[in-house]
């Protein structure tokens, strides 16, 4: 935030855009608490992803601040934006970063197969086979399979264990996450720092229910949730790496 | 085929070229903690079926299903891969102590059996029951009778 706006002021906004609907008020709250947003994005930025990339996942977060925050709380707006931000990043690490280290070469392949899978379901109105892809990406049919299971390496470990992050990084992810927090480090925010990590298996649920309650395929449901299909697949694994703690021997 | 503990073996008749009609690719592999392993040789068997990318993704993860709901987690599994032009034949053996109806709690958390979720992923699934039980999986082409 730059400063130049009192919580008093912030306030006013967020009623103006609450009650009557002003969303020049809204707009105001948004350019006031972006360079907040850009500080911890650029934080977080060249450790695999782009800031760009991460200064929109904030941009989000924020946004999810400024509708959810309870007016006729005694908190101040910022202390409740910090962490709903950083929950919102916590949340994009954990679903994109890479669980082991995985050839930059093989990085970059699945990252084509899966905007071309995107782009052919589309174009074609059915799933595309491996051949398809792999014209396409003009690579040999086993590296389009290498690459996809390079993929399933993308995220699905605890935040504890301690990654490559890149090819030449190796930090441990929850040191990658913390952030100063400037006297925010309460019980409650905690609460909501840990509230990113609640909703993603939420959506884990909601995915692995469309998928086999419900039968939908993955790309219905990749269009149904709005993440790509490579993710829905991820996300049902994870889901399946769960199960495996799960059952119990007869 | 004998496994060595802790280890993962293939064994391909077809030459290397891929699998031809009719002859088995086989693996050996422990139960635990080589999901990775059948992933990887099931989509290459797969793909060479011209099943979509959802299809292939299914059936590695019927497979990968099967695998981590086996009780024995010590012991190895083999499981073989069978195909005639249309259709992917996979048996998974043995399976000792595996139902059909066991429960997916973490899946639904409401106990949706074992069988009802395979059969969302691949469009046959058979217990062979037995000294050595066996789970047979099924898909077919679309448009195949």
């Amino acid at each position: 935030m730059n400063g130049t706006t009192s919580e008093v002021d912030r306030r006013s906004l967020l009623r103006a855009y609450r009650e009557q609907g002003d969303i020049g008020a809204r707009d105001r709250l948004v350019e006031d608490f972006m360079p907040l947003i850009t500080s911890l994005a650029r934080r977080y930025a060249g450790r695999g992803e782009q800031f760009e990339d991460l200064r929109q996942v904030a941009s989000l977060g924020l946004v999810k601040a400024i509708e959810r925050f309870d007016l006729d709380r005694d908190v101040e707006l910022v202390t409740y934006i910090f962490p709903t931000v950083v929950g919102e990043l916590k949340r994009h690490f954990r679903d994109r970063i890479w669980a082991v280290s995985v050839p930059r070469r093989l990085k970059e392949l699945h990252q084509q197969v899966s905007r071309l899978l995107e782009d052919q379901t589309a174009r074609l109105g059915r799933s595309p086979t491996i051949a398809e892809l792999a014209e396409a990406a003009g690579v040999t049919e086993e590296e389009v399979v290498e690459a996809i299971e390079a993929g399933r390496a993308y995220s699905a470990r605890s935040l504890t264990s301690s990654p490559e992050l890149d090819d030449d990084s190796d930090v441990e992810l929850i040191d990658l996450l913390e952030v100063e927090e400037h006297g925010y480090e309460d019980a409650e925010n905690r609460e909501l720092l840990a509230s990113g990590i609640k909703a993603l298996d939420e959506r884990e649920r909601r995915i692995v229910q469309l998928r086999f309650v419900d039968g939908l395929t993955q790309s219905q449901i990749a269009a149904e949730v709005g993440v790509s299909q490579m993710h829905v697949s991820r996300l049902i694994r994870r889901a399946l790496e769960t199960l495996g703690k799960e059952i119990q021997a007869p | 085929m004998a496994a060595i503990p802790g280890t993962a073996t293939v064994l391909a008749s077809s030459g290397g070229g891929g699998i031809v009609n009719g002859e088995p690719v086989v693996i050996t592999l422990p139960v635990e903690g080589y999901e990775h392993v059948a992933r990887l040789v099931t989509g290459g068997l797969a793909s060479r079926l011209e099943f979509g990318f959802e299809t292939v993704d299914d059936i590695q993860l019927a497979i990968e299903l099967v695998l981590r709901s086996i009780p024995a987690r010590e012991a190895t599994t083999t499981v073989s891969f069978l195909q005639d032009g249309r259709s992917l034949s996979v048996e998974i053996e043995p399976v000792a102590g595996l139902t059909l109806e066991q429960p997916l709690r973490a899946l639904d958390g409401g106990g949706m059996g074992l069988g009802a979720s395979l059969e969302r992923l691949v469009d046959t699934v058979e217990l062979r029951a037995g000294p050595e039980p066996v789970v047979v999986l099924g898909k077919t082409l679309p448009g195949q009778p």
